[in-house]
């Protein structure tokens, strides 16, 4: 009988629960959000600038903190623009076509993601290290993995892997092949069909992927801290000179770097919105079918 | 053109969609592609295309063997099931797109494309949305702009898949005319998939039965419709009523009635299946000659009146059109009849 009664008020069903369950809810899921989400983020800049906005910048200026984000920068440059080449060419290959192995294929795309970040690291060292299979050979050539630039790019694009096909693949298998057999059919060759029609329409998923994977490559820590020495203004990167800055008792320092760190990810954000609010009627005409 | 296929093949794993099928379509040719979903058509199309790749058989473009052949070379216009529209297009840039992708050397002008989409446009009656994107439009207007888009090819024939499916029934008989006239105007040879007969007879010079991967008959709608050849066409077109009989010499036992089937004498003797379509069967007194039955049902809504009835010996529903002046007002449910067939088919039962 309670159901019919609800059903005769105006209130959608959501809104009949008693006011302490609606309440309660809201509250606990604000309390949570505020606990773990947004007390850490703001202490990050409330330690960083504890001393004052000038120690801030001295310890962001500092030589070996600069080399951190120099390096940080570099590295994700390299490896952000090689995974959205394997992202799209991944996704592509395993949206639009059959073909046997293509589960196998779909299982390692998503192996970085299963695999703990140190682990990744360790193969690496293994791989390429001083005492590792291709190390001494590498090493004869004169070429430097571990402990080195190389290295890091390597343990990056190994785990920030799976960001840019994984937005793709389900967006371009929901799409289907018939567009590309359109342009097919039409004339076109597969490389007209995927720059006119496939790239295209999956714009916004890429974009979404390359924002996720480049947060990634910047922040990635464990396996980027395996391979790299942490050999201070060489190999250092941003995560891993909070650390150390940190393990020096140099609260001020860690958190002005780290708070590089989450203004990047608050940037990130703020640039997905507002590319989503600027050109958000292209993108529903787009999903719409 | 003309175009052939002979012995075409082909599974997807383990089911197969065609055990060897040929066709063969003239120029300027209308056909329809017609059976339930699953029997191949689709496929069928598909690979005359060159969207598919046969495992046996080869497609002839005027004698000239396709295999291999990239779809640029085949000129074939598609219309796509659900168009297939390019989304983030506008529709003109959709109608060019053909043209634009050309290589260098074969690539009208700007303007020239522009002047093309503008007679494409005006063709399929849209004047004015050349700078609508495909969301914007109703069904029947994105089906016209995939028309003119296979078209701004100059196909040299051109292939429908279900070009009707997915439009509203009004909406459909007036695209399902214009596209006859196009047809003729341009003197098109086209092709189009559909499972619905009606549209198949209505539009097609020729109609193409498959079923199971084979084709069941081919013929004019004339021939398909008056004169089937086989169990499958009988039932799939005008809905025939199947009723089981027993096949002796020039007659056929319904029930426990002797009926007269000069047409039968050719059938070897044994279980067998009379195809009888609604409107070939009349109506008598209930102590006339005949199987007596039973009306269960009169539906007169409808421009000709429908009745079901039940054979008393076989408990056999018949679907029965009349007249409406021989329906009358007095034929009601629970009377007792006699059905005659006027004209009826028999083949043995497998």
């Amino acid at each position: 009988m309670s159901s019919i009664k609800a059903v005769r008020t105006n209130k959608p069903l959501a809104l009949q629960d008693p006011a302490i369950v609606r309440w309660g809810l809201t509250g606990l899921a604000l309390a949570f959000i505020v606990l773990v989400l947004f007390l850490p983020l703001t202490l990050v800049f409330l330690e960083a600038l504890r001393h004052g906005a000038q120690a801030y910048f001295d310890a962001i200026i500092e030589p070996d903190a600069r080399a951190a984000i120099q390096l940080t920068l570099i590295v994700a440059a390299i490896a952000v623009p090689l995974n959205v080449v394997f992202g799209l060419a991944g996704a592509w290959a395993i949206a639009k076509f059959e073909f046997r192995g293509k589960s196998i294929l779909l299982t390692l795309v998503d192996l970085p993601f299963s695999v703990s970040p140190v682990i990744s690291g360790l193969i690496y060292v293994l791989l390429y290290g001083a005492h590792g299979w291709f190390g001494p050979t590498l090493q004869e050539w004169g070429i430097k993995v571990i402990f080195n630039i190389a290295g890091l790019v390597l343990a990056t694009i190994f785990v920030t892997f799976p960001f840019v096909a994984r937005e793709l693949i389900p967006l371009m298998q929901e799409q289907g092949t018939e567009e590309e057999e359109a342009a097919i059919s039409l004339g076109a060759g597969g490389w007209q069909t995927f720059r006119l029609v496939t790239l295209p329409n999956v714009a916004w998923g890429l974009l979404y992927g390359v924002l996720l994977c480049n947060a990634r490559a910047m922040g990635e820590f464990g396996a980027v801290s395996v391979v790299s020495g942490h050999i201070r203004g060489l190999t250092n990167t941003m995560p891993l000179h909070v650390e150390i800055l940190y393990n020096e008792y140099d609260f001020v320092g860690a958190f002005a770097v780290a708070s590089l760190l989450a203004l990047l990810a608050l940037v990130t954000l703020a640039a997905k919105s507002f590319l989503e609010w600027r050109y958000g009627d292209r993108l529903s005409a787009g999903r719409t079918h | 053109m003309g175009l052939q296929a002979q012995g075409i093949v082909k599974t997807f794993g383990t089911f197969t969609a065609l055990r060897g099928v040929d066709i063969d379509i003239a120029k300027g040719e209308f056909v329809a592609l017609l059976g339930p979903s699953g029997s191949g058509k689709t496929t069928l199309l598909r690979i005359l295309a060159g969207l598919d790749a046969q495992d046996e058989g080869h497609v002839l473009f005027n004698d000239e063997d396709m295999t291999g052949r990239k779809l640029r070379d085949r000129r074939v216009g598609f219309v796509f099931q659900h168009y297939a529209l390019f989304k983030h297009m506008t529709v003109a840039e959709n109608i060019g797109f053909g043209l634009k992708v050309r290589p260098r050397e074969q690539r009208p002008e700007k303007t020239e494309i522009k002047r093309r989409v503008d007679e494409l446009l005006h063709l399929v009656q849209l004047d004015r949305l050349g700078d609508r994107y495909p969301s914007q439009l109703s069904g029947g207007q994105r089906q016209r702009v995939a028309l003119a888009r296979a078209l701004a090819i100059e196909p040299s024939v051109l292939l429908l898949d279900e070009p009707f499916g997915a439009l509203d029934a009004k909406v459909r008989k007036e695209l399902r005319r214009w596209l006859r006239r196009l047809h003729e105007t341009m003197n098109l040879t086209s092709i189009f998939v559909t499972h619905d007969q009606e549209e198949a007879l209505e539009l097609a010079d020729k109609v193409v039965v498959m079923n199971n991967g084979l084709i069941e008959q081919v013929g004019t709608p004339e021939a398909v419709y008056h004169k089937p050849e086989t169990a499958f066409v009988y039932e799939f077109l005008g809905g025939a009523n199947r009723v089981p009989c027993e096949i002796m010499g020039g007659v056929v036992k319904i029930g426990k009635t002797i009926v007269p089937a000069p047409q039968a004498t050719d059938k070897p003797d044994g279980k067998g299946i009379a195809y009888v379509r609604p409107e070939e069967i009349t109506f008598g007194a209930a102590d006339g000659p005949g199987v007596p039955a039973i009306v269960q049902h009169v539906f007169r809504a409808s421009p000709l009146p429908r009745v079901e009835v039940q054979l008393v010996d076989t408990h056999l529903s018949l679907d029965v059109t009349l007249p409406p002046e021989v329906v009358g007002a007095e034929l009601a449910k629970g009377q007792r009849v006699t059905v005659n067939f006027a004209k009826f088919d028999v083949l043995p039962a497998q």
